[in-house]
């Protein structure tokens, strides 16, 4: 039963995929990282060069920073950054539109 | 009379290759080359002393995408012992507002003559690299680059 | 304060010649600038970079750096470093406007 579940879903899968290959005009869009460069990308890819990673670490500076009358910092609530807040750059500010 | 067919399309394909690889490297300039005010920065960095091409090397993108932030290195090849090192080195521009771009001061405690930094291009332009070694003797290194977005000097955007 | 990052190895052995990256946050305003009401926006630069090694038998300046107006923006300067000992650097950026940084990180030497 489950394999016929899970063949039908596929194949549903499938179906939806080639619909929106055929339907969507190709995607024309590049990132500026495609033209940029070789020694701007050389410096937007070394950590120790990019100048971004100056308000990265002001950021990693914030999350200890305490704030507020209670006087409790980020790290308070949720813990180490780096694994408490993985992948979150890439779903937030979230909007409600 | 133009050749036709395959000849024709390997010969403009080998031209195009060399045109963009002529394009990607470093084009030398040379110290004759350097107008009024840049030979007078040069010449008050060297306080005098002899100038001559070589021994500096100047690392840059010959086509810059973005004048407010190129990154350039220069070094030179010197075994920076107590007898023989680098005392000095500076880099000079052409047509910034000002000449000076920065200038370090070196020694034997550096282990290797060289420095890294970014720096700010409002046109397309010439700079030199030049060296002072600890007998007094300067070195430089002259590159043309193309810059195709100024540093702004003409207000917020 | 302006934020600074510094790197070098964490670890090094004496003869060893390190490279020192420092990038410290700073807008290097020219001085040729314009603001949006059209005035030239006053220089305020970093003039000057210094760093000074202790390696415990003598405290030397090992390298240093005049600045000017053709810097890019959040000034990053690398440079070579002969290890001679374990110690400290300490890096000083002084500018315009009274400006004065200085950080010390100890250099670990094996």
């Amino acid at each position: 039963m489950l394999r016929h579940l899970r063949r039908a879903l596929a194949c549903l899968g499938a179906l939806g995929l080639v619909a929106c290959a055929v339907d969507r005009p190709p995607d024309t869009r590049r990132s500026g990282f495609d033209f940029m460069g070789a020694t701007t990308l050389a410096m937007q890819r070394d950590d120790t060069q990019n100048p971004g990673m100056l308000w990265v670490q002001e950021g990693a500076d914030l999350w200890e920073r305490p704030q507020g009358r209670s006087a409790q910092s980020c790290a308070d609530w949720h813990g180490a950054g780096a694994t408490s807040m993985r992948g979150v750059a890439s779903r937030y500010p979230a909007f409600d539109a | 009379m133009r050749p036709t067919g395959a000849l024709s399309r390997r010969r403009l394909l080998a031209a195009g290759l060399g045109a963009s690889v002529a394009l990607v490297q470093a084009r030398p300039a040379h110290a004759s080359d350097w107008p009024v005010e840049l030979a007078a920065a040069v010449a008050a960095f060297a306080r005098g002393a002899p100038v001559r091409e070589g021994r500096v090397t100047l690392e840059m993108a010959q086509l810059v995408d973005n004048g407010n932030t190129v990154p350039v290195t220069l070094s030179v090849a010197s075994p920076m012992k107590p007898g023989d090192h680098v005392v000095a080195l500076a880099l000079f521009n052409e047509r910034n507002p000002q000449r000076d771009v920065f200038s370090a001061r070196l020694g034997p405690r550096n282990g290797r003559a060289r420095a890294s930094s970014r720096i700010r291009l409002f046109t397309s332009q010439k700079l030199v690299a030049i060296a002072r070694l600890n007998d007094g003797s300067c070195w430089t290194r002259t590159v043309d680059v193309i810059v195709t977005i100024a540093a702004c000097i003409e207000g917020e955007t | 304060m302006a934020r600074t990052l510094i790197n070098l190895p964490a670890l090094s052995k004496k003869g060893d010649v390190i490279e020192v990256r420092t990038l410290n946050a700073h807008p290097m305003e020219t001085g040729y600038r314009p603001g949006a009401d059209g005035k030239v926006l006053p220089r305020d630069l970093i003039r000057r970079f210094t760093c000074t090694y202790d390696d415990g038998a003598s405290r030397e300046v090992v390298f240093q750096a005049e600045l000017f107006s053709a810097m890019a923006a959040n000034p990053y300067l690398t440079f070579a470093l002969l290890v001679t000992g374990p110690g400290t650097l300490t890096l000083v950026w002084e500018g315009d406007n009274g400006f004065a940084q200085t950080e010390t990180l100890p250099l670990r030497v094996a």
